[in-house]
């Protein structure tokens, strides 16, 4: 796995870098002392994953994250505990480690974070290499088995962790997916994402009442920032 | 009682490699008194934010230098620099003076 290394402490970057060393798998292409360099060159070049230090001065670990144009697993290195719960709201990130880290600690993250690229990177290619000539259905893998979806059935999708939960007429699948993913997937003029964690077919919307819609049997939040959006859709009377 | 700063985390890290232990101890000695320094200003100035987030670098070093205790009362201290409370000061100048004496030697 490429990785970059984001630090403004060059005894962090120091200390991260070796352990690297003992992991063959990983190639550390560059090391940051802020995240606007990083973010510069990520816009040039691609890597698998970044170690990002949460606390920098001005710019921090999740500033760097809302920038982010491309997807890379992150593995955060903190000296803090209490970010832990905010780390769970971004698809991206694998793990979460306290300085100063072990190399025990280490190794079981980026294992981790291997293990989940080569499960998404499988289940892109059965997406893609499935994709029919037609742009109205797309083909998920549910256990090595590849199941059709018609777009027109998908009710809604719904972030669960390191999956997401994807509901049709007929029946609920869980893959092993991001949001980010699925989305690109899906036809943008009938999907919309009305909250962090939940995409929905617009057309299955049966009313909406205050910030939540209820489409199917299900009743999904809509964030303030995404109900414009939402308004604007709808053919209002 | 006084907490003893150590190497074990540092010669675990090495795990035998004496140029990488070297590189490292320089480094963090650098780091460490440059900090010491900028907090000490900072504190001077009364811009108790900006100690803070220098707080939080020493921290780290803290750590890596085994002052568990140490590390708690920095972690303390660093929240309490951003709500305006200095009243930890005198105790983390004690840590910084025990992990300077230390650092002096090697």
């Amino acid at each position: 796995m490429e990785c970059i290394i984001i630090d403004d402490e060059k005894t962090s970057r120091i200390i991260i870098n070796q352990l690297c060393e003992s992991l063959d798998s990983l190639e550390i292409k560059a090391e940051f002392s802020n995240a606007i360099d990083a973010i510069k060159y990520l816009n040039k070049y691609e890597v698998d994953l970044v170690f990002l230090d949460i606390h920098m001065p001005g710019f921090n670990g999740f500033d760097f994250l809302q920038t982010l144009k491309t997807s890379p697993k992150i593995i955060l290195t903190t000296s803090d505990t209490n970010y832990a719960l905010k780390a769970f709201e971004y698809d991206n990130i694998v793990d979460y480690l306290v300085k100063p880290i072990t190399q025990d600690r280490f190794t079981k993250a980026v294992l981790k974070a291997e293990a989940l690229s080569d499960s998404i990177k499988s289940d892109e290619l059965s997406v893609q290499s499935k994709l029919n000539s037609g742009d109205d259905e797309l083909f998920v893998n549910i256990n090595g088995r590849l199941v059709k979806l018609r777009f027109d059935e998908i009710i809604l999708v719904e972030a669960k962790g390191d999956y997401i939960l994807i509901k049709t007429d007929n029946e609920n699948f869980t893959i092993h997916s991001t949001m980010k993913k699925i989305e690109e997937k899906l036809p943008v003029n009938s999907f919309l994402k009305v909250h962090r964690s939940f995409v929905i077919n617009t057309s299955k919307i049966i009313d909406i009442e205050n910030n939540s819609v209820l489409i199917g049997k299900n009743v999904v939040p809509v964030s303030r920032s995404n109900r414009s959006e939402l308004m604007k859709r709808l053919n209002l009377l | 009682m006084q907490e003893h700063p150590n190497l074990l985390y540092v010669k675990e890290l090495a795990n035998g490699d004496e140029v990488f232990e070297s590189k490292l101890l320089s480094v963090i000695k650098k780091e460490l008194f440059e900090e010491i320094e900028n907090y000490t200003n900072c504190f001077k100035n009364e811009q108790f934010v900006d100690a803070a987030i220098i707080v939080h670098k020493l921290r780290n070093k803290i750590s890596i230098l085994g002052l568990y205790k140490g590390s708690e009362i920095a972690k303390e201290h660093e929240n309490d620099l951003r709500n305006g409370n200095n009243s930890l000061h005198l105790v983390f100048l004690d840590i910084l003076e025990n992990l300077t004496q230390f650092m002096h030697n090697k």
